[in-house]
């Protein structure tokens, strides 16, 4: 009794569904009154265009870095190591520890991190939904073996795991973008595998097949959409941790050769000189976390206007 | 899926000129505990144009054989015969072909639902799937809402949350209508509405089950619901048939202690709807532990009071 | 086993009634406007009386409990006053209003399996729950639980209190919790949808158990629920509500009493009944009940736009529905076909068909009106044995 009674009526939000929300929800009202707002709250829009126009810029200088006036080339001594900003374009961001300019390093390695960032991502999604879709929707055997493929992959040491298939592919961006994918994807095949255990039993699954649905339209048509929350969420942490992944790849003398740039490099090289000359490796963590950080609101901005959450009860 | 029938002879209770013909049906699940017999053995049959309510409390399989019926999944035995064609023999294409004279009905209708799809899209699935060119199926999906109530034009675009829980279920109705079946498992259907809401649906229901010329396997836990949706009742409890026979039989005179347990709690507004006397032996509830086979005890009424087919707590 | 009895009532409040609520109402705001989910509620219940609540569900019958029992959200306003036992809740200290509900009300909400924690057994709960509001050892805690569990027909007590609440089942888990909310020996009981989701003879055995407990102990009890042939059976009084106010008050006796309130009579009408032939259609509202974002009208305005509703009564399938963007719908598209004055005689409808009548006697409404249908709930139970085909 007491314990019902002691209950707190909780924050905002929640007392709103709570209230509104019929017991029994089959009225002829509508099963859920639009009372959360679609569209995140105002505070948050900043952070949303801040976002867009970083992610912009950094593409749009990524993809036209050969023809950006002033911009040294990345590989080309422009002074003394380790100076700090001074008003030049090829100084703007200072030098790294060799006497090259961190502006240009940075936008080149845009090109590297982000493509490594989302190449990586996909071979990774490709591979756990496959994997993943199969295993959580035949069950059984091919949930066993799904199993086995994920747990191996997550038992071997990332590190090891990687530095072996570098060593087997070799060090270019095609063999650490798939050693890359590879790693990762055993978080994909967990993921998905329990979101489509979780769906197969709904009974929307049940109505297509009650309708002659076979299960190649059922696992595209039916499954899949609803896979596009539960996997929306972890991409954005996904790609970022992939960034940093390459970094401790170059740090280890396996990622991409010298002299071309990447973040996650810029970041294992300027670590070693980290106490002496801080601002070399401030720009590329700072980048990295602006990145990382527009990743994750749009990421968050896409779902919760997707999310139809709010149907179910 | 190995075909046996209980016994050599058909039962009694079914004839000659069904549609739809359930012998000896068994489910059985492997869950968490161990093999959990969800029905066992049980036997019925629908006739063109009518309606067979099935009911029972939880747990008794009703919504099990329901979905059976559908081959969802396929039963561990027994024999379903659709216009006299053997269900099981079937190769998985020629199931799906004849999935679309068997539809189904579902008890929740946004867990029916795929959230992200538009109402056009959830009542032509059946016809996308069947390949049914785009122009033609535009016109089955509007002849399907209009009979349950609805027009396209209204509610084509919308999504299933912004509608109203009765009118989910309508569309339900008419995207089961879309494929134009011969017959119809509702399962649970209204459970979940308001009273006014349940009766609207209802009324759709015998709407496009008189205009179509439909036969329904009405499963539900309501007693009154299956009353004035049924010609006949089908009682069951824990995997088995206790009593069958029109409803008007069953409800005035039931024979089964359990269909009179069941009688006697239902809530009624005004006692009168209940015409049979309680006597001491409704107490007696041998039935809970023991399966007894059916016997007639009126003109095509059975009930299961005849000599003991398994005794004791544990199912086989 | 010791039966409890209420606690004493203040002496100057004995004869009041033990709940009162005068004029309440509850606002809230949310991106669509003020939702106004309770307008002007007024209601009593008395001492040791059964009150039923019933109505569909947006109708604001949960609601009302919540705020009484101060579980709305905190920015929620409220109006009008509210009364325990003579006392004004609305002035209290929401802590102590809090402490004193706590031990004088018990509440049975309808998902036991929520209510209970799952990861706690059953006996650690309860002697949680006695000794919070009463100074009780340990053992003596256990000793009132097990006592509680056996009155509420729960078979070997003793060992039950180590279980947990997944090892029993729906209907046992709603008898833990009507012995949890009985602890402190509460003066009010309020089940609110306590057997929605119980089988029917489960249901019976727990709303035959509600009954007994609450006539050894003489408390007051509230039930409610959206059927009304559980409250018709059970209850000395019944309210209806509908739109967030009550539009119907009468005792369960005269339930069917003319005049019949129309929203009323359409409810009963749409209940099926276990003597109606196969293929019946049953007459039932139209359109939607008023959005909680219609501001609020007076009982009258309120009234006529609902009689309106009301009397589209029909056993024809369905209405096509217009919606209004992101706004709970109102039907304004469907005909009125009589006017219909709540409080006046009731003149026949006209579209009930002679198919339709099937639940409802010969003749059309009047019928209805006059009581022939269920005069035996109004003479009483005795009267049964002789009515009975």
């Amino acid at each position: 009794m007491t314990s019902q009674l002691k209950q707190d009526p909780g924050p905002r939000t929640q007392g709103f569904n709570a209230v509104i929300r019929p017991k029994r929800w089959g009225t002829s009202l509508p099963l859920v009154p639009r009372l959360k707002p679609r569209r995140p709250r105002k505070a948050n829009r900043g952070a949303l265009w801040f976002a867009v126009a970083w992610l912009t810029v950094l593409v749009l200088a990524a993809v036209f870095a050969d023809v950006i006036p002033g911009l040294p080339a990345y590989d080309e001594k422009i002074g003394a190591f380790a100076q700090p900003p001074e008003l030049s374009i090829g100084g703007l961001l200072g030098t790294d520890g060799i006497g090259r300019s961190n502006l240009s390093r940075i936008i080149y390695g845009a090109r590297i991190s982000l493509t490594i960032a989302v190449v990586s991502t996909l071979i990774g999604l490709v591979i756990g939904l496959v994997v993943g879709m199969i295993g959580g929707y035949y069950r059984g055997a091919w949930e066993a073996t799904a199993n086995v493929i994920a747990n191996t992959l997550s038992a071997l040491p990332p590190l090891l795991l990687l530095l072996a298939l570098v060593s087997a592919i070799g060090a270019s961006l095609f063999g650490i973008t798939i050693a890359l994918g590879v790693v990762i994807a055993d978080l994909y095949i967990r993921v998905t595998k329990g979101a489509v255990i979780g769906n197969t039993n709904r009974e929307y699954v049940l109505a297509a097949r009650a309708l002659g649905a076979g299960d190649f339209r059922i696992m595209t048509r039916e499954i899949l959409p609803n896979l596009v929350p539960v996997l929306g969420s972890i991409i954005p942490m996904a790609m970022a941790i992939m960034i940093v992944v390459e970094g401790s790849l170059s740090f280890l003398g396996y990622g991409i050769p010298a002299p071309t740039p990447s973040w996650g490099g810029m970041i294992a090289a300027g670590a070693d000189i980290m106490r002496q000359f801080p601002l070399v490796i401030l720009w590329p963590v700072v980048t990295l976390f602006l990145t990382v950080f527009s990743f994750n609101t749009i990421g968050d901005h896409l779902a919760s206007r997707t999310d139809v959450r709010e149907a179910k009860l | 899926m190995s075909i046996t029938s209980e016994a050599p002879t058909r039962s009694g209770w079914l004839r000659e000129d069904a549609l739809l013909t359930v012998e000896g049906l068994h489910c059985a699940f492997k869950t968490a505990s161990g093999r959990v017999h969800a029905v066992r053995g049980v036997t019925f049959d629908v006739r063109p144009g009518e309606t067979l309510g099935l009911v029972g409390e939880s747990g008794c399989g009703k919504t099990t054989t329901g979905r059976a019926v559908l081959r969802l999944p396929p039963p561990t035995a027994g024999r379903i015969t659709f216009r006299g064609q053997d269900m099981a023999g079937l190769s998985m294409s020629a199931l799906r072909r004849e999935r679309r004279n068997v539809q189904m009905i579902f008890q929740d209708p946004l867990s029916a639902f795929n959230p992200r799809r538009k109402v056009v899209d959830i009542v032509g699935e059946g016809l996308e799937i069947q390949g049914v060119p785009r122009a033609e199926r535009q016109e089955r999906i509007a002849e399907a809402l209009d009979q349950v109530g609805m027009s396209l034009e209204a509610v084509g675009d919308r999504r299933p949350h912004e509608l109203s829980g009765g009118q989910c279920q309508r569309i339900s109705i008419a995207r089961a209508l879309a494929v134009g079946p011969d017959l119809i498992v509702c399962d649970e259907p209204v459970a979940s509405l308001d009273v006014s809401v349940q009766a609207r649906v209802l009324n759709v229901l015998q709407d496009i089950r008189e205009r179509n010329g439909l036969s329904l396997v009405f499963v539900s836990h309501d007693l009154a619901v299956v009353k004035v949706m049924s010609d006949r009742v089908a009682v069951m409890y824990r995997g088995r048939i206790v009593e069958i026979g029109p409803a008007d039989s069953v409800y005035r005179t039931p024979s089964h202690p359990y269909t009179r347990r069941l009688l006697d709690a239902v809530p009624v507004l005004d006692p009168s709807e209940r015409s049979w006397e309680r006597s001491q032996a409704d107490d007696d509830a041998e039935w809970r532990t023991v399966d007894r086979a059916l016997v007639e005890v009126a003109p095509e009424h059975y009930a299961a009071l005849g000599e003991v087919v398994h005794d004791g707590e544990r199912v086989p | 086993m010791t039966t409890q009895t209420a606690s004493v009532p203040s002496q100057d409040t004995m004869t009041g009634p033990l709940v009162s609520v005068e004029d309440l109402t509850l606002e809230l705001d949310t991106p669509h406007g003020t939702a106004h989910i309770l307008r002007g509620v007024s209601m009593a219940v008395e001492r040791g009386q059964t009150l039923g609540i019933v109505g569909e569900s947006g109708s604001g019958k949960s609601m009302l409990l919540r705020t009484v029992l101060g579980l709305t959200p905190g920015d929620a306003r409220i109006g009008g006053t509210m009364r325990f036992d003579g006392q004004d809740l609305s002035a209290m200290h929401p802590e102590a209003r809090r402490t004193m509900l706590g031990r004088r009300v018990g509440v049975v909400f309808q998902n036991p399996m929520t209510s209970l924690n799952p990861v706690r057994t059953i006996g650690t709960q309860m002697a949680e729950a006695v000794r919070f509001h009463q100074k009780m050892s340990k053992q003596q805690a256990r000793e009132l639980a097990v006592d509680l569990l056996d009155q509420v027909g729960i078979v070997k007590p003793r060992q039950r209190l180590r279980d947990y609440p997944h090892q029993f089942s729906g209907g046992m888990r709603q008898r833990v919790m009507i012995a949890m909310a009985l602890t402190c020996s509460p003066d009010l009981l309020i089940a609110d949808e306590a057997t929605t989701a119980l089988d029917v003879t489960i249901q019976k055995g727990i709303l035959d158990l509600l009954q007994r407990v609450q006539e050894e102990r003489h408390m007051s009890m509230i039930l409610v629920s959206h059927d009304l042939s559980v409250v018709a059976g059970r209850t000395d009084d019944v309210i209806v509500m509908y739109g967030g106010r009550i539009v119907d008050r009468r005792a369960t006796a005269e339930l069917f009493s003319p005049p019949i309130h129309p929203y009323t009579r359409a409810l009963m009408l749409a209940i099926p009944r276990l003597d109606m032939d196969a293929h019946t259609r049953l007459p039932a509202l139209g359109g939607n009940p008023p959005s909680v974002f219609d501001p609020v009208l007076d009982a009258d305005a309120a009234d006529e736009r609902d009689g309106r509703r009301w009397s589209t009564i029909s056993a024809d399938a369905a209405d096509p529905v217009e919606f209004r963007d992101g706004v709970v719908p109102t039907d304004d598209t469907v005909e009125p076909l009589n006017e219909v004055v709540p409080g006046s005689e009731i003149g026949a409808v006209g579209t009930l068909s002679a198919e339709q009548q099937a639940g409802v006697a010969e003749g059309g409404d009047r019928e209805v009106a006059s009581g022939t249908l269920f005069e035996e709930i109004a003479l009483g139970a005795d009267a049964d044995e002789e009515e009975r085909r």
